[in-house]
């Protein structure tokens, strides 16, 4: 399988406290990309990066087959990007902001841009400075849709959005990833909202790259057991130990939090003379601030 | 397409300019003539000379207002929005720039022309005295020139980062301070003066700007 | 040096000289204008006895007498200077500074040198030989203009009639601007107007013959001092108060030196070999007939060439000079490709 995008050993600073490290992202072409991260992460400089706006340190960037920066006005044709603030001419009607983007991109499909507009309820004569939080980001997001792009980059496109017009926003792109078979790089501190279509996600955190796996990988292998009479010393486990805390203190026992989980894993518990109790399955948005954690303070044991 | 959309933006967004520089480029021919025919005799030429002159610091003044006006709006909304739409369209930077610059170029073109007609039309319609000339084209090149001129120097600037344009604006000045008092105070040539004669004498850039400027001469 | 041996001097000189022993009142004349050169020669060495021991620097006709610890310095100079002379005067016109034995002064040596010495030069020894050769130059003119006598001196104002067009130029500018019917006449070509303009002819009452009512109205609305109600009337339109004002208030000639000195400029040239010559050699005559013997020409038919000249080079200030409009359109190309380059362009 082909990446959409594809970053390598990719550093940039910023002033002299932030700066994204040997960032390695792959972005499988068809995929819908979940980009992860607390705020301030840097998941915002990471798409400016990936689009061009900003110049690496060092390191190599390929987004749908073109070097970036150096070819980034032929990648930007392929790609759909929606900002995450508007940056939009405020003084121009939605009519006239369509007219000028469609200018640009020879792939733009004037038909479904009208249905869009239908679609989304939004007013041709409308200036743009005048639209509400919720049109800017329906308009934006048609723009991004209606060039046709191959990958669509969404730099938290549902922030700021009432439920409804989330709603809306994100099936829309779901039809066209559907129609299209289109690859989606979409980033967001709104957890259980890219649980529910994404399908690869990666974690950011302080500019550096925590995880990158499939979404059912990253769901399915991160879980928390219950465990009676641990050993002081695990040992060698079979699975990532991610943290280990004392019960809530009506039981025995500890919760371990661990990662690469599967079923067949339970005997290693009887080799050490403990007791596997329960296994919980973690939600995205659990599992992601055990990540977090984890990365942050990766000795953290309590016992 | 492209330009065509550029060029319809950039109107949008100065078309109060256009016009107004472009009503004063008409206007300014005829007052200069008006208020010379007024004020002078026929056989008083030098009064004459000197009203037509008296107005005519006003052109490069109005051509460099147009200018920079049309440069500033061009760049306006895009500065608004940190650049980056303008980023993210799929040209390269250099070409995105060149259609702004050709798009601001194509809307001084009015204020141009508005000065050559009132030029035309008031140096037409004017007695003027056996010796002298009109030079109504003369000085509308020369409009268009300084026009073109301010507009690239403040288009220069204002698509540059707000500190190089703090720099450029803000370099001479100081040097020209601190250069005087450094020279009130210990004495020694004037290298600022020296170097500011240079950009106002040929082949200086300003030269244009700073050569008098008559409608009506011999 | 002694009065009688400066006598003796003068008369060796005449008789070594080659003449004719018949024409006696030749002999007299050239005994007589050897006297006059021996006069200014004693002078100038007068004046050098006082401030340095002389010596002699020769470059052509040119005889400078200089400092012996100068002579070095002025000696390309003076080279310079008279390649120069030789070539605006001429073969006949150059032998005029046989006569001229300037002492040459160095600033610094005594300040009043100037003022006593007679007409000589003023020289500097930190300037280039270029620049010292364009002082000897101008003072060899103003010696030749004196030559002539105060006439053709205040005619021209002093100024040296070599060739060049800013005489013209600036003649075309008064002919064009000077509210006088003299000038307008003669602009459109009427030569006895140019003659008059010029001040070549009499004329009685220059502000009744040169002036209309409203060029007298104009000239005087110059005097802003003036607040009397004789000068309203006149600014009002009464030709009587503005002729009233005029009393006592002499007209200057409505064309300045830089028209004189331009036809003096264009005689010569009509003249060829000696024009100068025949310009300053009778002080006595009119300054018109002078002209016509120095161009060889009737008074019309240098009048004619001149004002042809003038037309010719009239100056087109208000035409955008080709250099600027290239300069600045290549300025502006430099302004639109740092645009098109900046910082902002490229990524951060």
């Amino acid at each position: 399988m082909s990446n959409a995008i594809e970053t390598r050993d990719l550093v940039y600073r910023a002033g002299t406290t932030f700066e994204i490290t040997d960032l390695a992202l792959n972005v499988p072409t068809g995929s819908i990309y979940g980009f992860l991260g607390p705020n301030g992460s840097g998941k915002t400089t990471t798409i400016r990066l990936l689009l061009g706006l900003l110049r690496p340190v060092r390191g190599r960037i390929q987004v749908v087959g073109r070097q970036v920066p150096r070819e980034a006005h032929l990648m930007l044709a392929r790609t759909g990007y929606v900002p995450e603030r508007p940056h939009l001419y405020p003084t121009l009607t939605i009519d006239e902001a369509m007219r000028f983007h469609a200018a640009f991109y020879p792939t733009w499909d004037t038909k479904w841009a009208d249905e869009l507009l239908v679609t989304f309820r939004l007013d041709r004569s409308r200036r743009v400075g005048k639209m509400s939080k919720g049109e800017t980001g329906k308009f934006m997001m048609l723009l991004a849709l209606a060039q046709r792009p191959e990958l669509l980059i969404l730099d938290e496109p549902t922030d700021g959005l009432d439920p409804v017009v989330r709603r809306e926003v994100l099936m829309a792109l779901i039809e066209y990833v559907a129609e299209r078979q289109a690859t989606v790089f979409i980033s967001s501190h709104l957890v259980h909202e890219l649980e529910r279509f994404c399908n690869w996600v990666g974690v950011l955190d302080n500019g550096r790259l925590v995880a990158e796996l499939p979404m059912h990988a990253f769901k399915n292998g991160i879980k928390r057991l219950r465990v009676h009479h641990p050993p002081s010393t695990p040992g060698d486990t079979p699975f990532v130990l991610l943290s280990r805390e004392a019960g809530d203190g009506l039981s025995a026992g500890e919760v371990w939090v661990v990662r690469g989980w599967q079923a067949t894993m339970s005997q290693y518990f009887d080799g050490i003379g403990a007791q596997l109790r329960e296994v919980v399955d973690l939600d995205l948005e659990e599992g992601f601030v055990e990540m977090l954690r984890t990365f942050r303070h990766p000795v953290e044991v309590h016992s | 397409m492209m330009f065509r959309q550029v060029l319809y933006t950039q109107w949008k967004w100065s078309a109060w300019a256009v016009v107004t520089t472009a009503v004063a480029a008409f206007t300014l021919p005829l007052v200069s003539v008006q208020r010379a025919g007024a004020n002078t005799e026929a056989t008083d030429v030098l009064y004459l000379l000197g009203d037509v002159a008296g107005v005519g610091y006003m052109y490069p003044f109005l051509a460099v207002a147009a200018g920079i006006t049309i440069a500033l709006l061009t760049w306006a909304p895009d500065h608004a929005g940190r650049h980056v739409y303008a980023l993210s369209l799929p040209v390269p930077r250099w070409y995105y720039a060149l259609l702004r610059y050709g798009a601001g170029t194509l809307l001084l073109v009015p204020t141009m022309l508005a000065l050559w007609i009132g030029a035309l039309v008031a140096t037409s319609s004017a007695t003027i005295p056996q010796g002298l000339d009109a030079y109504p084209t003369a000085i509308a090149f020369r409009f268009a020139l300084a026009t073109l001129f301010g507009f690239s120097m403040f288009f220069a600037l204002a698509a540059g980062t707000v500190r190089t344009a703090i720099i450029a604006l803000g370099v001479a000045p100081t040097a020209i301070i601190v250069t005087n008092q450094i020279i009130i105070s210990f004495g020694g040539p004037n290298l600022v003066w020296t170097a500011l004669e240079y950009l106002i004498r040929l082949p200086g850039p300003m030269e244009l700007l700073f050569e008098p400027w008559m409608l009506i001469n011999v | 040096m002694s009065r009688p041996l400066g006598l003796a001097l003068v008369y060796v000189v005449a008789m070594a000289t080659p003449v004719d022993a018949q024409d006696v009142t030749a002999q007299r004349e050239r005994v007589a204008a050897l006297a006059a050169r021996w006069a200014v020669l004693r002078d100038s060495l007068a004046a050098m006895d006082r401030d340095v021991r002389p010596d002699t620097v020769i470059a052509g006709r040119l005889h400078l007498l200089v400092d012996p610890a100068m002579q070095e310095h002025l000696a390309p100079a003076a080279l310079i200077a008279w390649s120069h002379l030789e070539a605006a005067l001429g073969k006949t016109d150059s032998e005029l500074l046989d006569a001229w034995w300037p002492a040459v002064r160095y600033r610094g040596m005594d300040r009043w040198a100037w003022s006593r010495a007679g007409p000589g030069i003023l020289a500097d020894s930190a300037r280039s030989a270029e620049a010292l050769a364009r002082v000897i130059e101008d003072a060899a003119w103003s010696w030749l203009l004196v030559l002539g006598g105060n006439t053709v001196v205040r005619w021209t104002s002093g100024l040296h009639p070599r060739p060049g067009r800013d005489y013209l130029r600036r003649a075309y500018l008064e002919l064009v601007d000077r509210p006088s019917q003299a000038t307008r006449f003669c602009y459109q070509g009427d030569l006895q107007w140019c003659a008059k303009a010029l001040g070549l002819v009499e004329v009685a009452d220059r502000w009744r013959e040169l002036t209309t009512p409203a060029d007298r109205r104009i000239l005087l609305r110059r005097r802003r001092w003036e607040r009397s109600d004789v000068f309203q009337q006149c600014q009002a339109g009464a030709d009587a108060a503005c002729l009233r004002l005029t009393d006592g208030y002499p007209l200057a000639r409505p064309l300045s030196s830089d028209a004189t000195t331009g036809l003096v400029i264009e005689a010569r040239s009509l003249g060829g070999d000696g024009a100068l010559s025949r310009l300053l050699s009778d002080s006595t005559l009119p300054l018109a007939d002078r002209l016509e013997a120095t161009a060889r020409a009737p008074l019309d038919s240098l009048l004619s060439a001149w004002h042809t000249s003038v037309m010719a080079a009239r100056p087109y200030p208000s035409r955008l000079a080709g250099a600027t409009a290239w300069v600045t359109l290549f300025v502006t190309g430099v302004l639109a490709t740092f645009a098109l380059r900046s910082s902002r362009w490229r990524l951060d």
